[in-house]
């Protein structure tokens, strides 16, 4: 047999390289060039109008750095995001691991609980806004609770509970499915084994579930840090960023920044910095949880 | 491997195509883009540019609608200007005139069919950049039925309106529906208030604290805040929970007596109860100043300077502010109509169309904030609804003040 002419190794890796381009080119296009755009156009005074603008390099980094109001949007975003993490790691592992369990209607209970990841993120915002301003008053007037009578969302400290809730409404959905996909992936006679040598279930999800779930888990924390760091369409939804600011995210100051006081500049500045940090936290979060995994 | 590489290359092409056809669907020069930013008048524009094509059938115009002016600004940041745009008297759109992107329409002849007044307040740089045709005022609406049941009559004074609110508030009535949950009402509120009651040249007193002064030197200025918060307080107890369709619901369905709101709210209150008997009237005297309705020109009208059909949107301007056209809309958008020949009598706001025509008009105070000032204000004016710490906000005021007006 005549061998074949050319380098297939080759050969192969430029039709992988030609497969790949419509991705690329479109990665390229509508996220790498805006970024190296919003990068120079962050290091000018260039309000969104004017066609003139200055090149004024760092200022509007160092301007941000100082200024209560982002430094304001950074505290509530770093709380929430702590909290919006946690709570969420919790309930979808709980979740994932009642819904696991060979019960009566397990189908339908695991319908139930996918069901708010079908409504759009704005809408849930504004029903739980009417729940919370209307629903719990009502609740509160026919059984007399003074604390469901008054609307959280107006409350300057628990309005970021408000939020919380109605982002874990919603949110535990899809974790709460990628954790039942892991879960799938634990060999049955692993737990079977350790069942029999006499581990308890606590030894058996910490010793043998959580070792198996930590590449799922470690998926769920970058995307919860990624909408816990960008959330917007539920405080607009339910607070506009108050009341009096409090809850004004990055995002939402960002957007007033740029498309209500016309500082598209800082703007740009404060988006880059979020973009940073996320890529930071995200690449730490990774590199710890890949150091415990077993891939099954 | 050579029939996976030609694939590939047809799937980029493929692509490449798709990207192109947006931009070649999208061209179509001969129609005009009348683009709105008042949601409200969707179906009266309809009907007008309707009856426009029906005249001018070589002419097609079609309308684009939003809430909010991020999508206007957006477009202009890509120097897609609409062909007609809907702008408003603000530092945002002054920009934009100073760039050139709208048409100078100075000395057309459409300009001489409205108030002269109301377009010497239009112009910038003595220049026509806009075709006003509609007023916004601001007012106290007022529940008669209510008022009538507990023996009240329309304050005049700020104490007359306090004191209505105690009467309301003992007879188990809520007097007022804010919506401090939304900031730009509650800014709107504010300013508007600012500029009726207080000082008609209320900017003025900004450029003052800029250039050294404070809002505390100002006795008119404290004794508002004060007496504003204080009227804050005649509200339900989740006011900041509470937004502008919250507010209407709450007055259409008389659960509350009175609401602040612009002439704009008189059509939302007529739709969402016709049978509501209610009075739009001056908001009452806060001290020594003869209170004016404060407002803007609503609805101003630009064309695109780098539009391709200037001709045809002339033409559609020109139509707009015919008679029959203008008495239409007026009809249609139920707010002050400037044009001169239009006889329209708008219910519920008899005694805001009198001021108006006695010239008790004042200009809001954003006209010449800088751009971005209001919404600064309004998330400190949440701060003193909340902690009723007049002194801190009029001390934060100063420093927010002098931030934009020395900023580069």
């Amino acid at each position: 047999m005549k061998p074949r002419k050319g380098n297939p190794t080759l050969e192969r890796d430029v039709t992988h390289a030609l497969f790949i381009m419509p991705s690329l080119l479109l990665y390229t296009l509508f996220s790498v060039i805006p970024i190296l755009i919003g990068v120079y156009y962050s290091m000018t005074n260039w309000n969104g109008i004017t066609r003139a603008y200055k090149f004024i390099g760092l200022r509007n980094y160092v301007k941000m750095l100082g200024d209560a109001r982002f430094l304001r949007a950074v505290s509530f975003n770093s709380r929430y995001v702590i909290m919006y993490m946690l709570c969420l790691l919790v309930l979808c592992v709980a979740l994932g691991l009642l819904l696991n369990q060979k019960v009566r209607w397990r189908g339908f209970f695991r319908s139930a609980y996918f069901f708010p990841a079908v409504i759009g993120m704005l809408s849930c915002g504004l029903i739980f806004r009417q729940i919370f301003g209307y629903g719990f008053a009502t609740l509160g007037d026919l059984l007399g609770v003074e604390a469901l009578k008054s609307n959280i969302l107006a409350d300057p400290d628990l309005a970021i509970f408000g939020v919380l809730f109605v982002n874990l409404w919603q949110g535990l959905a899809i974790p709460t499915v990628l954790i039942l996909a892991g879960l799938q992936t634990i060999p049955m006679e692993l737990n079977e084994s350790a069942s029999l040598d006499g581990a308890s279930g606590a030894q058996i999800f910490r010793h043998i579930t959580m070792p198996f779930l930590l590449p799922t888990i470690s998926m769920i924390l970058v995307l919860a840090l990624k909408e816990g760091l960008m959330i917007y369409d539920y405080i607009l939804a339910l607070t506009d960023g108050g009341p009096a600011g409090r809850t004004e995210s990055l995002t939402m100051l960002i957007m007033k920044l740029g498309f209500n006081e016309q500082k598209f500049s800082l703007a740009i500045a404060e988006s880059i910095l979020l973009a940073i940090v996320i890529i930071m936290v995200s690449v730490v979060q990774i590199n710890i949880t890949n150091r415990k995994k077993v891939y099954g | 491997m050579k029939k996976m590489q030609w694939l590939s290359m047809a799937l980029i092409a493929a692509l490449l195509l798709s990207l192109s056809i947006p931009a070649l669907a999208s061209v179509d020069e001969g129609t005009v883009e009348l683009f709105s930013q008042k949601k409200e008048n969707v179906e009266i524009y309809d009907t007008i540019l309707a009856d426009f094509m029906t005249a001018n059938p070589d002419v097609k115009i079609v309308q684009t609608t939003t809430a909010d002016g991020t999508t206007f600004l957006s477009r202009v940041a890509t120097n897609d200007i609409p062909d007609i745009g809907g702008v408003f008297l603000q530092s945002a759109y002054f920009n934009m005139m100073d760039e050139g992107y709208f048409l100078d329409m100075t000395g057309e002849a459409f300009l001489d069919a409205v108030n002269p007044d109301i377009l010497a307040l239009s112009t910038y740089n003595d220049k026509n950049y806009v075709l006003p045709l509609t007023l916004n005022g601001f007012a106290l609406y007022i529940n008669m039925d209510i008022y009538n049941q507990h023996g009240l009559s329309i304050p005049t004074t700020y104490d007359e309106l306090i004191a209505n609110c105690e009467a309301l508030t003992a007879a188990g009535v809520t007097p007022f529906a804010f919506p401090f949950k939304e900031t730009a009402p509650l800014g709107q509120n504010f300013e508007r208030l600012l500029g009726g009651v207080v000082d008609h040249e209320a900017w003025k007193v900004s450029e003052a604290v800029a250039a050294g002064g404070t809002h505390s030197d100002n006795a008119a200025f404290v004794d508002f805040v004060n007496k504003w918060y204080a009227l804050s307080r005649y509200t339900s107890t989740d006011s900041l929970s509470t937004d502008t369709d919250d507010c209407a619901r709450m007055f259409a369905n008389q659960e509350v007596a009175m609401v602040f709101n612009g002439t704009w709210g008189n059509s939302v209150y007529m739709s969402l109860n016709p049978d509501l008997n209610y009075e739009g009237v001056m908001p009452p005297a806060f001290g020594e100043t003869t209170p004016f309705t404060c407002g803007t020109v609503d609805i101003a009208l630009t064309i695109g300077a780098d539009s391709k059909n200037v001709e045809a949107a002339k033409r559609f301007l020109t139509y707009f502010v015919s008679d029959e056209a203008a008495q239409k809309f007026a009809e249609g958008d139920k707010n002050p109509n400037i044009v001169n020949n239009v006889h329209y009598v708008i219910p519920h706001m008899s005694a805001i169309t009198a001021a108006l025509d006695d010239g008790q008009f004042s200009l809001i105070p954003s006209t010449y904030w800088p751009a971005g000032y209001r919404d600064e204000l309004q998330v400190l004016l949440q701060q003193l609804l909340l902690d009723g710490d007049t002194d801190a906000f009029l001390a934060s005021w100063d420093a927010m003040t002098v931030e934009f007006y020395t900023a580069d």
